[in-house]
């Protein structure tokens, strides 16, 4: 297995745990709230909800802008 | 022959409006540069609209129709610029402030949090979060330099460069933030 291989499996891995997450908190009786409820938990004060819409902003900043 | 100071604050005034116009002129030089201006104008424009006007005026369902539409149109225009251009940074840079002064403003609407969601229980979000970037900034180090991409350590970025570099890679991408971004404002 290469060096590339190991970084791409890291990166499936991270993205299993998310959706896993998500599952367990929308399908079953989890005590872990969902993706949505944990942002509209963090975006409930001014800091959280400035400091997400500037996160995603930089996304498109990142991947696009000069 | 002498110059009086006003005559000379006129005539530096004018030199520099002339400076000012002539930057802005060879700005829109292009139809692009000019497409994508209109096209940031119209997101802020959508957006306040949104925001103040379409429930007064219209009910949330007639809204989705243009808005969808926009999105689309928007989505479509700017995935057509080059990436790292000057005309997709405009459109890039309009709706993320727009986004962000929205936001500063609080939620659109009174949004309930459920009860117990409590800090402790949202933090298994950070584990494969934390994760994720702490394995980007690995796969960063391995890089040759932080501006040379490592085909043996591909950052999220080099993976995605594949993509985006067809209009429709674009496309697509810009329409996903684009929807990421209202669903965040709508949180």
């Amino acid at each position: 297995m290469s060096s590339h291989d190991v970084t791409i499996t890291g990166y499936l891995i991270v993205l299993a745990m998310l959706v896993a997450l998500q599952l367990i908190a929308t399908r079953t009786r989890s005590r872990i709230p969902s993706l949505g409820e944990t942002l509209s938990r963090v975006m409930s004060t001014r800091t959280g909800r400035v400091g997400m819409l500037v996160a995603w902003a930089w996304l498109g900043l990142h991947f696009f802008a000069m | 022959m002498v110059v009086r100071f006003p005559d000379r604050l006129v005539r530096a005034a004018r030199t520099s409006a002339a400076r000012v116009r002539g930057t802005i002129r060879r700005q829109f030089i292009t139809r692009n540069r000019r497409l994508a201006f209109g096209l940031a104008l119209a997101a802020v424009v959508i957006g306040v609209a949104t925001v103040h006007v379409s429930v007064a005026w219209f009910s949330p369902a007639v809204m989705v129709l243009p808005l969808l539409a926009g999105g689309l149109l928007y989505a479509a225009v700017a995935g057509s610029f080059s990436r790292y251009s000057w005309p997709v940074t405009v459109a890039v840079v309009g709706p993320g402030t727009l986004a962000v002064a929205i936001g500063w403003q609080g939620p659109p609407r009174p949004r309930p949090v459920r009860a117990g969601v409590a800090a402790r229980r949202a933090a298994w979000w950070a584990v494969p979060l934390v994760t994720g970037g702490l394995w980007e900034l690995t796969a960063l180090a391995g890089q040759p330099s932080l501006t040379t991409d490592s085909p043996a350590h591909p950052t999220i970025s080099t993976l995605t460069d594949p993509l985006l570099a067809s209009h429709l890679g674009r496309s697509l991408f810009l329409a996903s933030w684009l929807i990421l971004g209202g669903w965040l404002i709508e949180r």
